[in-house]
């Protein structure tokens, strides 16, 4: 031991004296004070209503999407959808007419097109005209107007119709910020459930998707939280069958959670689908903290000295693994700052802030709380005989005795589960993160099959050189282009200026078959008869007011962001033939993003993942300082890990932003047992290795098992949230920690054996 | 010679002198965009010229051939064919078509920098017993939601009967200041000074 050694161990011994004897008062009283300011702050988190912070930073997306909003607008727009086998006759029509005319009326509601408000362009003796595609009052000998208005504008029909003319479509645009979106919602909802509850409809729409991803986390957060303590608890009781065992972690686990969510809530950031996960996480890891702590309390039954010495020296022998333990989590966790995603980066700051702050807490509090107990009586508990005792007494002899068909056992099963990894696809799909049974999850599929698209990638289109884009080149060749998009699988339909200027050069030709006009003087006209339109709004949703900027909508059904990333590629490939050189095609919007982002995630994860890797082992290497431990830590906090990778694959879960923080949270917790394990080991060890691993294993063998039970079930309560990520999150990453205990009480001692039989060769 | 000079130069400045002559001695009573919102086609105003009540249309638009066709359309539906002044609402129509040809042809030969806009401005008078439609071809400065003109040239003159100016000078002002029937003989009457 060398003289800094010394020199900290006598400052921790000198702080677990004082904390299990006159700072332990103190100590109480600043936890307490604390703690009751951080709640005052936790209680006043804010929910996102937004998903902002679901999006990356990314400066040219941003730009662009900027840029885009500004020239056209927004492009959220709700649809709502109404069925009915008479859609098409005067009484259906009336219906939507009347649900038409009273969500327009909604405060917010900015415009609604339906079947029942929709124009189309006709020729008249005076020129084109724009005529109501339902003629008003409806009565039945207007409909076959109606239908060969229909028939006339496919286009139009599209949007507004399914194909088997059953359900229409509503398109309502809403003004303000996602809150003021969110209440409009709640307006529209309310009279579909007063005015229209008769009637089968369905709603759908990012502005929708908001404000439920919203609505999820409120319930989530009143679910899982209570739900998580309790699982927690009866798993304490089970465990250590003793109030304080139960009272103890679960008061370090709720302060640990007030500090870190009163920082979150004073840092001024509102929680999102994926910090949501904030509280679930940092209970399961402070929990697994104190199981720790409280354990080594236990394992002073019978022993013979002073009990607050012998309290503080327990604590002292664990102050260094657990701290280890803290660092290495909140590096795992840390390494999600490399993430493009907002939301991803604050749950990594925030979760290792949490349990640093766990941590703190875990040490100020359970000494202290510790000392004013009696020392616990020698007896039976669960973990001590029994059932588990057996249990680690076959683990420790089979890794003493079969060291190798140990090892090559459970390397197989990794190497095999490796193999899943080519099946993980990354995909991120806004609409299936909710259960399928979720409604808007339904709505959307059905809206999605009933007019064969519910997404929109939208495109910016400019000229390279700045010029308008009014010439006949420039309306023939997206005209061009269009029409080989819309041949793209999962395209439903597109939609741009061209298909108003093929309306209006019908109508002024009084021609049968829409196209564009065959000269530029012609084209201008139309350019010309655009510019005083009555209906400007429409229009700069499609073209600039200077007409440099253009509008291209794609269509798409409710795909992944994997195909739609593969669709935008063949987009940008077709313009890049079609258009030429001298335009710009832009890929942008909303959903746009999603997609983008989406597919930045796997180079997010593979550095993430290297990061915390990194960084996680090195702190492991700090606190042994020997690389052949170091090199024997490897495989049993990898092979888990693969294990899980191999489960992703072969149940064909996407790579999501939920899914994707599994190795960089995981690679952080697996680590702290073999932490553990290793201390535990060290101070085993007095030269011969097989009695060191028995006796390790039947030490630490009770705590670890306790913990990554905790972590298991802890985390698996997040298998109750209303999203999916979270779900495959919870359950995987809980998973993941059983393989970690299974492969530190297999994988480490047999190769501690191993290795030593190597070693002795040698 | 130098005589000549001078008559030649007077001739010259003649329609434009009469022009700001004639401007001097108008009293603008009411002024309205055309339409009411932007982008703005032309503008309507009522006018006293000495006696005369003048309702003036001023057009500066790039579709001026759909502005014709509404005109066509709205007299077709103010003087079907049975009524009296249908006559003269198909003269006004037809002289109009021929003046916005005028306009296009003009336009079109001397196609400055790109500009599209026609112009054509159209007055009904009423002079008491003596009244008529003139259509012009002006030079228009637009000045925010107003439209100035410049300069006007005489395209033709129409007399027609008081009956259909007066009526149709009332629907103007009906249509283009959104009054009820009465309110526009109101205001027809302040451009008459009575």
């Amino acid at each position: 031991m060398n003289e800094l050694q010394k020199k900290a161990s006598a400052a921790t011994e000198r702080l677990f004296l004082g904390l299990v004897g006159r700072w332990r008062w103190p100590s109480l009283f600043i936890i307490l004070i604390v703690t009751l300011v951080m709640l005052f702050f936790a209680l006043r988190v804010q929910i996102e209503s937004g998903n902002a912070s679901m999006v990356s930073a990314n400066r040219e997306l941003q730009v662009n999407y900027e840029l885009f909003r500004k020239t056209f607008g927004n492009d959220e727009t709700l649809l709502l959808a109404i069925t009915r086998p008479d859609l098409l006759r005067p009484e259906g029509l009336k219906v939507v007419d009347r649900m038409t005319e009273e969500i327009s009326r909604i405060k917010g509601v900015t415009r609604v097109l339906s079947l029942t408000n929709a124009v189309h362009l006709v020729s008249t003796d005076f020129g084109s005209e724009a005529v109501a595609v339902v003629a008003k009052p409806i009565t039945e000998k207007d409909l076959p107007n109606t239908a060969l208005a229909l028939e006339r504008n496919p286009e139009l029909s599209q949007l507004l119709l399914s194909k088997d003319g059953r359900t229409g479509i509503l398109l309502i645009d809403l003004a303000g910020d996602a809150v003021q979106q969110g209440g409009c919602i709640s307006a529209i909802e309310a009279l579909l459930a007063s005015r229209f509850s008769d009637q089968d409809v369905h709603l759908t729409g990012i502005p929708l998707l908001k404000l439920t991803v919203s609505r999820f986390i409120q319930r989530d957060q009143q679910v899982i939280i209570p739900f998580s303590v309790a699982t927690l608890g009866v798993l304490l009781l089970l465990m250590f069958r003793r109030l304080s065992g139960l009272l103890l972690p679960l008061a370090a686990m709720a302060i640990s959670l007030c500090w870190t969510l009163g920082l979150y809530s004073l840092s001024g950031y509102p929680l999102n689908t994926i910090t949501a996960l904030l509280p679930p996480v940092l209970m399961v890891i402070s929990i697994a903290t104190t199981v720790h702590l409280y354990s080594g309390w236990l394992q002073l039954s019978g022993r013979p000295g002073e009990p607050k010495a012998l309290l503080a020296k327990e604590m002292q022998e664990l102050f260094l693994p657990c701290l280890f333990t803290a660092i290495t989590t909140a590096l795992g966790l840390i390494s999600l700052l490399v993430s493009d995603v907002p939301a991803v980066r604050l749950f990594g700051a925030f979760s290792a802030v949490g349990v640093m702050l766990s941590f703190v807490v875990n040490i100020l509090l359970v000494p202290a709380v510790l000392s004013f107990l009696p020392m616990p009586p020698a007896g039976r508990r669960l973990y001590d005989t029994g059932a588990l005792r057996r249990v680690l007494r076959f683990t420790a002899e089979l890794t003493v005795d079969s060291p190798r068909l140990v090892l090559i056992s459970l390397l197989s099963l990794g190497l095999l589960a490796l193999s899943g990894l080519g099946r993980i696809e990354n995909n991120t799909d806004l609409v299936r993160f909710l259960k399928p049974c979720a409604t808007l999850h339904r709505d959307t599929m059905m809206i999605d099959e009933a007019v064969g698209g519910v997404n929109r990638v939208e495109f910016m289109l400019t000229r390279k050189d700045g010029k308008a884009l009014t010439g006949l080149k420039d309306m023939t060749r997206l005209s061009t282009l269009q029409a080989s998009v819309d041949k793209l699988q999962n395209v439903s339909g597109s939609f741009s200026i061209v298909s108003i200027l093929r309306q209006l050069n019908r109508a002024e030709k009084k021609q049968e078959e829409l196209s564009l006009p065959d000269n530029g003087e012609d084209l201008l006209n139309l350019f010309d008869l655009l510019e005083v339109a009555p209906d400007q709004e429409i229009l700069r949703k499609l073209i600039s007011a200077d007409f440099t900027e253009l509008r291209l909508s794609v269509r798409t059904r409710a795909i992944g962001t994997s195909d739609t990333a593969e669709m935008v590629s063949r987009i940008e490939q077709a313009a890049a033939r079609q258009l030429g050189a001298e335009y710009t095609l832009t890929p942008t919007g909303e959903y746009y993003q999603v997609v983008t982002d989406s597919n930045r995630l796997v180079a997010n994860v593979i550095s993430s993942f290297t990061l915390s890797l990194g960084t996680v082992f090195m702190a492991i290497f700090i606190l042994f300082r020997s690389f052949k431990l170091l090199a024997l830590a490897l495989a049993p906090n990898l092979i888990p890990l693969a294990w899980t990778a191999g489960l992703i694959g072969y149940l064909g879960i996407d790579l999501s932003t939920g899914t994707a923080m599994i190795a960089s949270v995981a690679i952080g917790l697996t680590v702290d047992s073999t932490i553990h394990y290793l201390s535990r080991y060290q101070r085993e060890f007095q030269g011969d290795c097989r009695e060191a691993v028995l006796r390790t294993t039947m030490a630490t063998g009770r705590a670890l098992t306790v913990a990554a039970l905790v972590l298991f079930f802890g985390f698996s309560v997040g298998g109750l949230s209303s999203f999916l990520p979270t779900i495959y999150f919870s359950v995987l990453t809980g998973i993941t920690m059983l393989g970690a205990a299974v492969c530190v009480l297999l994988v480490l001692p047999a190769s501690l054996v191993l290795c030593d039989g190597w070693e002795k060769g040698a | 010679m130098k005589k000549m000079l001078l008559l030649l130069m007077i001739s010259l400045l003649l329609p434009e002198l009469s022009f700001a002559a004639q401007g001097a001695s108008e009293l603008l009573i009411r002024r309205v965009p055309a339409p009411a919102e932007p982008p703005y086609q032309g503008e309507v105003r009522l006018l006293r010229r000495g006696s005369a009540q003048v309702v003036q249309t001023l057009f500066k638009t790039k579709v001026m051939n759909h502005v014709i066709a509404a005109i066509q359309k709205k007299e077709l539906r103010a003087w079907p064919q049975d009524r009296e002044g249908s006559a003269d609402s198909r003269r006004y129509t037809e002289e109009l078509v021929q003046a916005y040809h005028t306009v296009r042809i003009r336009a079109k030969d001397r196609q400055d920098a790109g500009d599209r806009h026609l112009q054509l401005m159209i007055e009904f008078v009423n002079e008491g017993e003596r009244c008529y439609v003139a259509l012009y071809a002006p030079t228009l400065a637009q000045e925010g939601d107003r439209l100035v003109p410049q300069k006007k040239e005489l395209l033709k003159k129409l007399p027609m009967s008081p009956n259909y100016v007066q009526k149709n000078m009332q629907l103007i002002l009906q249509d283009s200041f959104k009054l009820d029937a009465g309110k526009a003989k109101e205001l027809l009457q302040q451009g008459a000074g009575n």
